[in-house]
């Protein structure tokens, strides 16, 4: 969901920034074409240098007013329609192609009226030489004439409405981006729900309507395809581990007659050496059987998680303490007392405890003990260290004995028929189920000894 | 009565098996032995026979050994074991949680089968007869120990043990024969978070020593597993 909100943010920035440069860019084309005009009505301002080029340009002779020729050449370059000077009586005195049908007399009022407007709908402009008042016609075709008064209250106002004015202009913006930018918000929100839920394998319905309809759709069905899968390989794995269930159940009642039967016949008195020999064969056998069934039964049920960890607080070394008296215990029964199992618990393991499936720590311990004990019948000194390392309980097994070939540590990923090394990955399997792993350590003769660690609290 | 003649019933529909723990338990020293194959017929013969104890199996033709324990246990509180070919936690829980008194999965080995019986039904019935006080006496040698008395008798001497060296004792002879750690002894005598108590342990079991042994320095009964626990020796004589 905070993904989401990142995508809205970056919105609602680069909607505030697209306002933001178009504003700016609008501004920069107005004051540029401003001052470009400025720059053309410079050069063609006859108001200044026209005027003033004719007012030094008209003299006084013989009784009357003329231009001399830089003024006729300035007329002539010039747009201006026309030309007249009037003296303090509003008489003309002088003319430049004024048109024949205007008057030749002005009165006071009708001065003050032609110099703020229009006379006979020539805008005009007026210069005063200092002997005559010198009137130019424009051409009414390209120039206008505007002339107002303003209270100088208003005019000064104008700063501060600009800037009312901006404000206003930048909260209605911000406004409806974060409007928007909500409105987008909630029509995504559903859909980042639904990817997340997707992602953790969760069923997904969303409701497929506005913008997102189509988007909603696919998840919708991506869900359904999802769930579909889901279903189907539970099914399968619960199938298998039904029947991996079912077979060790079948076997053990067969198992338990012949584990019993033979158990009876290697106790009566009248065997052979070589029969009691075969007896104890078939006894050992039937034992490692059970034992292969049981691992193949857990294995299949870790695998596909059809077992649930029971995790509780449990102390390392009890139950290292337990599984090597239990496998002792068993061992007397068994009558095979020379192998001997030596623990060296470091004294901060007394202490420690691990959360973990205590029943399943103790079978990983015992099936990387009994292969101990198994591989070597002719007996062997086992030496289990248990100390912390790197927040780890870790085990260590090591024996007297011929250790663990090179083929098996080779093995342990790949599918082969050496099905006499499940209890190794079983006993790893376990470790990993709990977070922790195993590995396998080298001794100098090339074969290997054997460490599990379970993550400690 | 005597332990061994206590009737024991055993439900189990492969008939075979029946017969193979009849043949155990009775070498084992069980005379009395009945036997059903259903949970139909396992009910009648609980009715008839009235037995003592019995042992199940889970998976029976017709409905399930759990049922079953729950039908006898509403008639009778006799001590009851489950015989499964289960072997999940959660049938063993299950079964243990119901209020059985043990839970052994197939296959297992006859001995054991024989063992837990025999402490079953010590269990069960000891308290019914307290005058036969020869479950609660313990013979290490030419030491008679006297649980109930909590004192050991030597030589017409009698030296009493401390409350702790009694459980401690208690504990080694219910699990005679096999190792028992010091977590489990410390347990017992201290409860949880019994940590540190292990040199306290020692010292208590060197005052056992030299109260049941002949030479205390160099037991005979009261055996040390290294780094595990002790151990309380088997009878030589064969019971155990």
């Amino acid at each position: 969901m905070r993904s989401l909100f990142r995508i809205i943010r970056r919105y609602s920035f680069t909607a505030g920034a697209i306002i933001c440069v178009i504003l700016l860019s609008n501004m920069i084309a107005f004051f540029a074409l401003g001052y470009q005009k400025m720059q053309v009505s410079r050069r063609q301002d006859f108001r200044r240098s026209t005027l003033e080029a004719i007012s030094d340009a008209l003299f006084w002779e013989n009784g009357e007013w003329k231009l001399g020729d830089k003024g006729i050449q300035e007329l002539n370059d010039s747009d201006l329609q026309w030309c007249m000077g009037l003296d303090n009586n509003g008489q003309v005195v002088w003319e430049w192609r004024l048109p024949a049908h205007f008057d030749r007399s002005y009165s006071n009022a009708e001065v003050a009226k032609f110099s703020r407007w229009y006379l006979n709908d020539y805008p005009v402009a007026v210069w005063d030489t200092g002997k005559l008042l010198l009137v130019v016609g424009l051409d009414p075709d390209f120039f206008a004439r505007y002339s107002e008064i303003f209270p100088l209250n208003d005019i000064a106002v104008i700063p501060q409405y600009l800037k009312i004015i901006f404000l206003v202009n930048a909260v209605v913006i911000l406004f409806f981006v974060f409007l928007l930018g909500y409105r987008f918000y909630l029509a995504l929100k559903p859909l980042g729900t639904g990817v997340e839920k997707l992602s953790r394998q969760e069923p997904v319905r969303l409701k497929e309507k506005g913008m997102t309809r189509d988007l909603a759709l696919q998840i919708n069905h991506t869900s359904e395809i999802l769930q579909e899968q889901k279903q189907r390989l539970n099914k399968r794995d619960q199938a298998r581990t039904e029947w991996i269930s079912g077979v060790s159940h079948d076997i053990r009642t067969p198992l338990a007659l012949i584990v019993g039967y033979t158990d009876r016949l290697a106790k009566s008195s009248n065997l052979t050496e070589e029969e009691k020999r075969i007896t104890d064969t078939i006894c050992r056998q039937s034992q490692l059987i059970s034992q292969l069934v049981s691992d193949l039964n857990l294995t299949s049920k870790l695998a596909y998680d059809a077992q649930p960890l029971h995790l509780e607080k449990c102390s390392p070394a009890l139950l290292l303490r337990e599984c090597t008296a239990d496998l002792y215990n068993e061992e007397l029964e068994s009558e095979n007392g020379q192998t001997e199992v030596e623990l060296d618990i470091s004294p901060e393991m007394e202490k420690a405890v691990v959360f973990a499936d205590g029943n399943l720590v103790k079978r990983a311990l015992r099936n990387l003990i009994g292969n101990s004990v198994r591989h070597n019948p002719q007996g062997c000194q086992i030496r289990i260290r248990l100390y912390e390392k790197d927040g780890m309980a870790c085990f260590c097994i090591t024996d007297s004995g011929t250790g663990i070939p090179q083929v098996v540590v080779e093995n342990m990923d790949t599918q082969t028929e050496k099905i006499h090394i499940m209890g190794l990955r079983l006993a790893r399997q376990i470790a990993r189920a709990h977070g922790g792993n195993m590995e396998f350590l080298r001794r100098e003769t090339g074969t290997y000894d054997v460490g599990i660690r379970f993550p400690a609290e | 009565m005597e332990l061994y003649e206590r009737k024991i019933l055993l439900v189990d529909d492969n008939r075979e098996l029946v017969e193979m723990i009849a043949d155990i338990l009775k070498q084992g020293g069980y005379k009395n032995i009945v036997k059903a194959g259903s949970v139909h017929e396992a009910l009648e013969v609980f009715q008839r026979e009235k037995p003592d104890m019995a042992v199940l199996d889970v998976m029976l033709p017709d409905g399930d050994g759990f049922r079953l324990f729950q039908r006898m246990r509403e008639q009778s509180d006799i001590p009851i074991l489950f015989l499964s070919a289960k072997d999940e936690d959660r049938d063993r829980l299950f079964g243990l949680g119901l209020g059985a008194d043990d839970y052994i999965t197939k296959p297992f080995l006859p001995p054991e089968l024989v063992l837990r019986v025999g402490a079953i039904l010590k269990r069960s019935y000891r308290q019914e007869e307290p005058d036969k006080n020869e479950e609660n006496c313990l013979c290490l040698g030419n030491h008679e120990i006297l649980f109930d008395y909590g004192i050991v008798r030597y030589r017409g001497e009698e030296t009493p043990f401390t409350a702790k060296e009694l459980i401690l004792l208690k504990k080694l002879n219910e699990n005679r024969g096999r190792i028992v750690t010091f977590d489990a002894l410390c347990n017992a005598a201290w409860g949880d978070g019994y940590y540190g108590y292990e040199n306290t342990l020692m010292v208590h079991i060197r005052h056992l020593r030299e109260k049941i042994e002949e030479d205390p320095s160099h037991p005979q009964w009261l055996l040390t597993a290294r780094g595990l626990g002790y151990r309380l020796a088997a009878d030589r004589g064969g019971r155990v």
